[in-house]
């Protein structure tokens, strides 16, 4: 299979969905692509504001995330919800699904299972801002990519 | 067929041919050559898949872990030992692809090709020997080549056309016994080829060796009488038709005991496959038997349909020399025989009928190549007559396999290459999975490069292959678990609840499946 080169992968990954970077956990490098994208809610399409999400409810947030550097799709990967200020909270992304476009645009095979879906429980967290990104630390190529995504939690009792 | 009348035919010119038959003949084996090349990249999955990759996967692992006698086929579990045919196709492929570096798909494929590209030196050897003029030999590979049955399952990663270059081959030899002193280099080579026919598909060898055995007895009774044969003619025998039979036997027995040893084993030896193997009879005196095995998928296709019967036909009942006759008798005997012994694979497999398609071709070209040529004298007449049947099979391809044989399996369209492709990706060498919902094929082991227990829905302890998954792949970890629909289940519900309870999975939905791939952690 013909990779593309790291320029042209992160023009095209640039034209599909602006406005994210990533970059290495620990040494804190730039992801030389931008290899990740949250792109549902609940089922819906990412709204541009901030979205709000009522601690007592449910979500299920679907995208894809792939390693540029590594040509693969990172397999033990994190959701990770990062407060403006303390601790993050990381949350395992165990359910993966093909994802053939992205396989054919990157023209790149290993990235079939770059699909994810994850279903976390607000009332985890604390209320306020939280940004999202996507983790991982397998092997030689620890991974991280911000999407510029952020909910805010808010109490359940202010959701009703 | 009788040794002693081995005078030619009353022909001036035995050994002339129309350099329009050649022309046709050499058209047909280019185009047949260049169908095969064309298409020997194709993934196993066009048709039967599950035999193509069963094969392919024992090649496969024999080029990793060389060759044992107890061969491994791992895609029923620890031990992974689940001989059937003895695997000389399988080593002749392995080989090749080992020392040439080569894809095992296409050499698989080729190396097929070439044992029916083959089978013209027997085919030529017993024209000779039966002293039939040499026409009939280049009807035959015409009529043989663009045949519909052989170019598309000549083509497959099949150990068919192997087995049934040796029963040929067994043939070319045996026809020398029938000579009052035959030499022992002939009663080797046929024991040999009988014995090599056998060990790769019995299917396609006892026919020919019964047959061939027969033929013998009754030269000898013709011959000899009622008088007690001396020693010679019964090491004869014995080496010829009784050494490949019994060696048969054998292995058989040997495999049989070494499935025992697997967790499936015991459901696939020759004892529990009996029926299905061999049939019944209401299958036997069914017409419909007959219908679609003999005409829809043989004399049709094949030897040009009601044109051909009329040949055959023709050529066996209207006064015609004795030993033409008796050639297109034992070629009709040789090509019935299999389907009346082994009715229920003849009847359940469409590409069985390649182990015995080639003796109702070579009944054509008889009657085709000898026989018509004495009705009517003109030099056109078999070129004609030839090239004909030839458009016919080419038709007959044409609407039948040609679309077939051109099929696409990509990923991630198709579902086998797409579930292997993430095993292969996902789970580290070494690894095995355990797969559910795709009976006992091959496909995902092959493709995946990974041993496996694909466990079919009528596995006796079919639950404990998913409750307790590694117990069936020995000292090999558990890297991952595939999960298709299927009606015993498990689901891709019970696959989720898995994921949910044991958190070292990680699960991939694919196309329908659920592939549960082992993490290895951060």
């Amino acid at each position: 299979m013909r990779r593309l080169s790291p320029a042209v992968a992160a023009c095209i990954a640039l034209v599909s969905r602006p406005g994210a970077s990533g970059t290495a956990v620990g040494q804190q490098q730039p992801v030389p692509a931008q290899g990740c994208s949250i792109e549902t809610i609940n089922g819906r399409a990412w709204p541009d504001s901030l979205t709000k999400v009522a601690a007592d409810q449910q979500i299920v947030l679907a995208g894809w995330a792939v390693d540029p550097r590594a040509h693969s799709v990172p397999l033990n990967l994190q959701l990770r919800f990062a407060p403006d200020a303390g601790v993050p909270v990381d949350v395992p992304v165990r359910y993966r699904i093909i994802r053939p476009d992205l396989m054919a645009m990157w023209r790149n095979d290993a990235y079939l299972i770059a699909g994810f879906r994850v279903t976390a429980a607000p009332h985890t967290l604390t209320p306020g801002t939280w940004r999202l990104s996507l983790a991982s630390r397998t092997g030689d190529t620890p991974f991280l990519c911000d999407d510029k995504r952020a909910i805010e939690v808010i109490p359940a009792a202010r959701s009703r | 067929m009788d040794g002693a009348g081995r005078e030619p035919l009353a022909e001036p010119e035995l050994g002339r041919v129309s350099p329009w038959l050649k022309l046709v003949t050499v058209l047909v084996a280019l185009g047949a050559t260049g169908f095969a090349v064309r298409h020997a990249g194709q993934p196993l999955l066009e048709a039967h898949a599950f035999r193509q990759t069963q094969t392919a996967l024992t090649a496969f692992w024999m080029m990793r872990d060389g060759w044992h006698l107890a061969y491994e086929t791992p895609v029923a579990g620890y031990p992974w030992s689940l001989p059937f045919e003895f695997p000389l196709y399988q080593a002749v492929v392995a080989a090749i692809a080992k020392l040439g570096g080569f894809p095992l798909d296409p050499v698989g494929r080729l190396v097929s090709f070439g044992f029916l590209l083959a089978c013209a030196w027997p085919a030529s050897a017993i024209a000779t020997r039966l002293a039939l003029p040499r026409r009939a030999v280049w009807v035959f590979c015409a009529l043989l080549w663009s045949s519909p049955i052989y170019l598309f399952w000549g083509r497959t990663f099949m150990i068919e056309t192997a087995a049934l270059f040796f029963a040929v081959a067994a043939i070319r030899y045996g026809l020398e016994l029938l000579d009052p002193h035959p030499p022992w280099g002939a009663i080797l080579l046929c024991s040999l080829f009988a014995t090599a026919a056998n060990l790769q598909k019995v299917t396609t060898g006892l026919p020919v060796v019964l047959i061939l055995g027969c033929l013998w007895l009754l030269h000898w009774l013709r011959h000899g009488g009622l008088r007690a044969p001396s020693i010679r003619e019964i090491a004869t025998a014995v080496c010829a038709f009784g050494a490949p039979i019994l060696i048969a036997v054998v292995w058989t027995r040997y495999t049989d005991a070494v499935k025992a040893a697997n967790p499936l084993g015991p459901q696939l030896t020759s004892a529990a496959l009996r029926s299905w193997n061999f049939g019944t009879l209401h299958q036997r005196l069914d017409p419909s038997t007959y219908l679609t095995v003999v005409w829809e998928r043989m004399l049709a296709p094949n030897a040009g349909g009601l044109l051909g019967v009329a040949l055959i036909a023709a050529a066996a009942l209207v006064p015609a020399p004795v030993r033409v006759r008796a050639a297109i008798a034992a070629a009709l005997a040789l090509f019935l025989l299999p389907i009346l012994l082994f009715t229920n694979l003849h009847v359940v497999h469409d590409y069985y009928q390649a182990s015995c398609a080639l003796f109702l071709i070579a009944a054509l070209a008889l009657a085709v190549g000898v026989w018509m040529p004495s009705l009517v004298r003109h030099a056109a007449v078999v070129p004609a007559l030839t090239a004909l049947l030839v458009a016919s099979n080419v038709r007959a391809f044409t609407a039948g396999y040609r679309p077939i044989a051109g099929r696409e399996f990509k990923i991630p369209r198709d579902r086998p290459l797409t579930i292997a492709e993430i095993v292969r990706r996902y789970t580290p060498p070494g690894t095995g999975f355990v797969a559910f919902g795709r009976e006992w094929s091959s496909e995902l082991g092959y493709y995946a490069q990974r041993k496996s227990f694909t466990v079919p829905g009528y596995f006796k302890d079919y639950a404990r292959a998913w409750q307790e998954p590694a117990g069936f792949l020995g000292d090999t970890p558990l890297g991952a678990m595939v999960v298709c629909p299927s009606q015993t289940g498990p689901t891709l519900a019970d696959a989720t609840r898995r994921l949910e309870s044991e958190p070292q999975w990680i699960l991939v939905e694919a196309l329908d499946c659920a592939v549960l791939i082992r993490s290895t952690g951060s």
